[in-house]
């Protein structure tokens, strides 16, 4: 066991914060407030690699593993969560959903512009009547003339309104409830495809996350990804990779919101002296920061697992419910430590605490986290 | 050229506008030159720069192994680095204007001085040549701005441009950390230079580890202190 990252990795850890602090950071609190999501940042950090990191450079990406790609996330989003949630969505859900499935030609096709970080990609599963329980989608692809017609609505569509590509998924045959799911691979623009509702959200507020309307839309037949009515395997399947980012997400959240509390308990005097020196509150600090250890440990756990070629839904699930109640509990107590200040956005636990709500929420709520690992447990 | 600075409040630093200096010049259309970087330093330290400066997109690289040193003075440095590259084909040298030598900013001076080539001081930016050795120089400097032609080869301490960082790719980094750096320990006594090479610091990559079996005790603790000694940590 070695719970050391390597030096290459630790540089690129290093390279990542370095962006995320001098390009990230300063436009953060503005981004929130106007719902603005940095498209140029993120197509500069995929200028320099950062965007395509666990697939191979034949597809755009940078051939470096999961591993690399977590450091990534929970770097990006240690300043800001928007953009580290948009990118594990492109990478992990649109990215793991065309990558596990498709055949070369389509890899060849449908991958590169995202994992270059030219184009955003979606991931189109969740249904206003189907969501913990996904099997519940109504969303149907009828075939016609050689060519699937789209007829439906998905929600809460994460990159919705920016994204070029999306992974969406559609009964095939819809009498065979979940088990008739197929996974498609459509393009903005797309007749028939529009955008609809974009979410007004409580937190991650600089991603953009909205409705898919598909009415008569019609794409080819190419546009298959792996065979018919395997499309919930695949979902779950992207989902575990998904998790990992979800969680690296929870992580980088703590860590910067822990982080912000540390600086201010050194700083801020009261009755004489810095409020650390009360011990309620180092105590506390020390809580959190063996809160944030096991986070991480699990975490790079769980993506070392699937670089490694080993079983790794159950510690994605496990990495995903402990990192993302780490986020919140983090956060919770960073605000609280910081008084006054820390409800006021300039000091950014707030924003933070906002964010972190909602990583215990998507892909999978953290009840669906325990479904899975309690599952497992009793099988 | 980068060298180790201990800074008043007892810090290491490094200074990369030089690196970045030549990095951005590098990147200008028509520019075919290649980025060598030297630095001067402790062992680990100086490898790990060489890599940073690899990692932001120089080509190539050489740490300086300084540590047996006391605290050299801008003369030493000068010398050290003026030894290193006379034997080389190069254009133009680089360096940061203040970290050199504890501030005395004298180390690019004396360095240009050694090897009797021109130096220029607070350079902004630098302009490649279309034809011709020349090189356009723009000086910021006691409130003045100056543009220069200078010719080639020379030496160049350039001003720090933080509002336009040059990051690392994801490629630079993989190259940095695969490719084995050339190690050398230098020593400089009076006015001569001792330079003795010490190897070549192992690729980082993703090598795993070896599993000694079937070997006697003895020869798994010869081949461990073997390992660890080539990698300079004995
Ligand atoms: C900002 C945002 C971005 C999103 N991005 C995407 C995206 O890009 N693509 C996409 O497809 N989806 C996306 N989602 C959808 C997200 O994954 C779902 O919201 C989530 O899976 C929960 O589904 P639901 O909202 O329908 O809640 P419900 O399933 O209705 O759950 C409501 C509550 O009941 C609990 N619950 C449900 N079933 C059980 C059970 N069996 N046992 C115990 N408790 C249970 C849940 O944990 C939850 O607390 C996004 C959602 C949001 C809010």
């Amino acid at each position: 066991m070695d719970f050391q990252l390597s030096e290459r990795r630790q540089a690129l850890q290093q390279a990542v914060r370095e962006f995320a602090e001098k390009e990230l950071l300063p436009g953060v609190i503005e981004r929130d407030e106007k719902s603005e999501y940095p498209l140029e940042l993120y197509k500069k950090l995929g200028s320099m690699g950062y965007v395509g990191l666990p697939y191979e450079e034949k597809y755009g990406g940078s051939g470096g593993d999961y591993l690399d790609y977590a450091l990534c996330v929970e770097e990006i989003s240690k300043v800001d969560a928007s953009l580290g949630i948009s990118y594990s969505v492109a990478m992990s859900l649109y990215g793991g959903s065309i990558y596990n499935g498709a055949t070369e030609e389509q890899k060849m096709e449908f991958l590169p512009d995202v994992f270059s970080g030219k184009a955003l990609g979606g991931f189109g599963l969740t249904e206003p009547n189907a969501g913990s329980d996904a099997g519940g989608c109504v969303t149907t692809a009828t075939k016609k003339d050689g060519r699937y017609v789209l007829n439906g609505l998905k929600c809460f569509n994460t990159n919705g309104p920016l994204a070029e590509h999306f992974a969406v998924y559609a009964l095939t045959h819809p009498e065979l409830g979940q088990k008739g799911l197929s996974l498609f691979h459509v393009k903005k623009g797309t007749p028939g495809f529009t955008i609809g509702k974009i979410e007004n959200k409580m937190g991650i507020r600089a991603a953009q996350v909205s409705e898919l309307v598909f009415e008569n839309c019609e794409i080819p037949q190419s546009a298959l990804i792996g065979e018919e009515c395997t499309g919930f395997k695949q979902a779950m399947k992207a989902l575990d990779g998904g998790r990992i980012g979800v969680a690296a997400q929870g992580l980088g959240i703590a860590e910067g919101a822990f982080e912000i509390a540390r600086k201010y308990l050194m700083t801020r005097e009261q009755f004489g002296k810095p409020i650390y020196r009360n011990q309620h509150l180092a105590f506390k600090m020390a809580e959190l920061e063996c809160e944030i250890e096991q986070a991480k440990y699990m975490v790079y756990k769980a993506a070392l697992d699937k670089s490694e070629g080993r079983p790794y839904t159950i510690p994605a699930a496990k990495a995903k419910l402990v990192c993302t109640n780490a986020a919140m509990h983090v956060t919770t107590e960073a605000v609280q430590m910081l008084g006054g200040n820390g409800y006021m956005r300039e000091y950014h636990v707030e924003r933070m605490m906002r964010d972190a709500k909602i990583t215990q929420i998507y892909e999978g709520t953290n009840e669906i986290q325990k479904l899975v690992i309690s599952g497992a447990l009793f099988r | 050229m980068l060298a180790r600075q201990v800074k008043a409040d007892g810090e290491t630093r490094y200074d990369y506008s030089g690196v970045e200096a030549a990095l951005r010049l590098k990147a200008q259309p028509g520019c075919e030159a290649s980025v060598f970087v030297l630095v001067l330093g402790c062992a680990k330290e100086a490898v790990q720069q060489v890599r940073e400066a690899i990692a932001m997109g120089a080509d190539d690289g050489r740490a300086l192994d300084l540590s047996d040193q006391a605290e050299p003075d801008a003369a030493a440095f000068a010398r050290i680095f003026a030894e290193h590259v006379q034997e080389e084909d190069f254009t133009l040298l680089l360096s940061g204007s203040f970290p050199l030598d504890a501030d005395t900013a004298a180390t690019g001076l004396l360095t240009a001085v050694k090897l009797g080539i021109p130096f220029v001081s607070h350079v902004d930016s630098i302009q490649h040549a279309q034809e011709g050795t020349a090189l356009t120089v723009v000086r910021k400097a006691d409130g003045r701005v100056q543009t220069l032609s200078v010719s080639t080869p020379c030496l160049a301490s350039v001003l720090p441009h933080p509002e336009a960082p040059v990051y690392k790719t994801v490629a630079g980094i993989n190259r940095a950390y695969a490719r084995e750096i050339e190690l050398i320990s230098v020593q400089c006594e009076g006015s001569s230079v001792r330079a003795e090479v010490r190897g070549r610091e192992k690729a980082q990559g993703r090598k795993r580890g070896r599993l000694l079996t079937a070997v006697s005790t003895d020869e798994a603790v010869r081949q461990l202190i073997a390992e660890i000694t080539e990698q300079h940590m004995l």
